[in-house]
């Protein structure tokens, strides 16, 4: 906890689901043991980032207009680049709480006069997309971000869906059909949350999982 | 998350004085090999591990596969992947197909000596003219260079592969020792997406050994009869969490109290 307090949307996830496993992470390094890593995922995100980036020089990608969506790619390349990169990312150091809140935006777009929102993709094999709360958090936080960072924004988030579509047979691919789902950002309240869990680390009350912990359920429920 | 998870379960738990058969499922398997503490934890006390989210592009390539292969199933006809790597075989028409897909049902047999229902859902099985069965199963990942089987948690694949082997021999039916991986592997280097994920695919033979499978039904039927709970494999992340969590929980009340 000495070196830089690095908090991100999952960390602060993490925060509002036990405040317990919260700590042990981030002052003890302690992580709830984690899944395989979801490789399908990543390799859409990749994927989609090459196709968009490749996009980005003329402003605009079919999938943008289609929807007529307002707005264009954000054309900053090497800013946008740095905000992917894990080492660098959009970030926001509080000069007070020493710490700084941080994510990695998969994209940006730009909707004119300055105002930019976060764009990001989600692929799922389910056949309906569900805008989970932590999806919210995350755009909340990259909200919060981008105007930390000087910009402002429209309070809207732009979350591209890609959906398996399962009615045909494989055939060496896996097809996507598209979906945007435009939702409403508030980054008002992240700043206190943001405060609240740094503080949090450094409080002296005692501390038991959260109800819905499911790793405190688990572990409480351990006859040892 | 808290949806589907029960902390503590009242259904499917051990109890040793039932005369009622205990269904256990491949994954419980191998549950208790890699760990048998989270094991008993699961089955005997009825606290299993959190679980993740699930990993539904994964379930996806295995729906569409599945669609395929259906396809010259019902035309009892060679699937291209089988010319392309030589296998003489054709996708099994079989009555109880779709049963055995199903991860509801699956394939079971019940055991007489422990009266345990050991059950596992395949994703195919195919027939060769020998009139053979070979155990077929989808994996799907994205990863630079050549997928194999040669990682050292892919034992898990392995185990999976002569279950399925062994509860279709108890099947009385005629196994091949070789089963197959249908190995999907995510392009990482396509250029454009244009709304898919193409893959290479590539079929892995693997010659099973089941021999294990009865002798471990039976150590897995001790530790559920037991009263004592089993030690923890040393390296179950899951135990290992719990250990660390539950030490450094205890330090920081035990300083709090003092402080206050």
């Amino acid at each position: 906890m000495q070196k830089e307090l690095k908090l991100s949307p999952k960390s602060l996830a993490l925060y509002f689901e036990c405040p317990l496993c919260f700590w042990l992470k981030k002052a003890k390094g302690i992580e709830r043991p984690s899944p395989y890593p979801f490789q399908l995922n990543l390799e859409v995100d990749a994927i989609l980032k090459q196709e968009f980036d490749s996009c980005r020089k003329q402003g605009s990608h079919p999938l943008l207009e289609a929807n007529n969506i307002p707005a264009k790619l954000f054309s900053n390349q090497a800013l946008l680049d740095e905000w992917r990169n894990i080492n660098k990312g959009l970030r926001y150091y509080d000069k007070e709480l020493k710490a700084t809140l941080f994510g990695l935006p998969d994209d940006i777009l730009d909707f004119g006069n300055g105002k930019l929102a976060p764009f990001d993709y989600k692929s799922t094999g389910k056949s309906i997309p569900k805008i989970y709360d932590r999806f919210q958090l995350q755009m909340d936080v990259y909200t919060y971000l981008l105007e930390k960072n000087g910009y402002s924004t429209p309070r809207k988030a732009i979350l591209a869906f890609y959906i398996v579509d399962k009615e045909n047979p494989f055939e060496d691919k896996l097809p996507f059909r598209k979906e945007i789902h435009i939702i409403e950002t508030d980054p008002s309240y992240i700043e206190n949350i943001f405060k609240e869990a740094v503080l949090f680390l450094k409080a002296k009350a005692p501390r038991k999982h959260s109800q819905e912990c499911l790793f405190g359920q688990w572990l409480k429920k351990q006859a040892l | 998350m808290s949806d589907y998870y029960n902390s503590k379960r009242t259904n499917n738990i051990f109890k040793p004085d039932s005369k009622i058969p205990f269904r256990i499922s491949r994954s419980k398997i191998d549950l208790f090999l890699e760990c048998p503490r989270c094991f008993y934890m699961d089955r005997r006390l009825g606290v299993a591990r959190p679980p993740g989210y699930p990993f539904t592009l994964n379930s996806a390539v295995d729906t569409l596969l599945k669609k395929e292969f259906d396809i010259h199933r019902a035309g009892k006809s060679k699937h291209p992947l089988m010319e392309e790597y030589g296998i003489d075989a054709i996708p099994f028409e079989h009555e109880k197909i779709d049963e055995w897909r199903d991860v509801r049902r699956g394939i079971t047999y019940l055991d007489p000596e422990t009266n345990l229902l050991i059950m596992g859902a395949i994703d195919d099985v195919w027939i060769n003219p020998q009139g053979e069965l070979h155990i077929v199963d989808y994996k799907a990942t994205s990863k630079n260079g050549e997928v194999s089987l040669d990682a050292p948690w892919q034992i898990a694949y392995k185990r999976q592969m002569e279950i399925y082997q062994w509860l279709f021999r108890k099947n009385n039916f005629k196994v091949s020792n070789i089963g197959y991986f249908v190995y999907c592997n995510g392009k990482t280097d396509t250029k454009a997406f244009d709304k898919k994920i193409e893959f290479d695919v590539k079929v892995i033979p693997y010659e099973g050994d089941d021999s294990w499978v009865q002798k471990t039904i039976k150590e897995l039927h001790q530790c559920l009869l037991s009263e004592e709970i089993p030690e923890m494999a040393e390296d179950c992340d899951y135990c290992n969490y719990r250990k660390a969590a539950a030490q450094e929980a205890y330090k920081k009340m035990k300083k709090n109290a003092k402080r206050a």
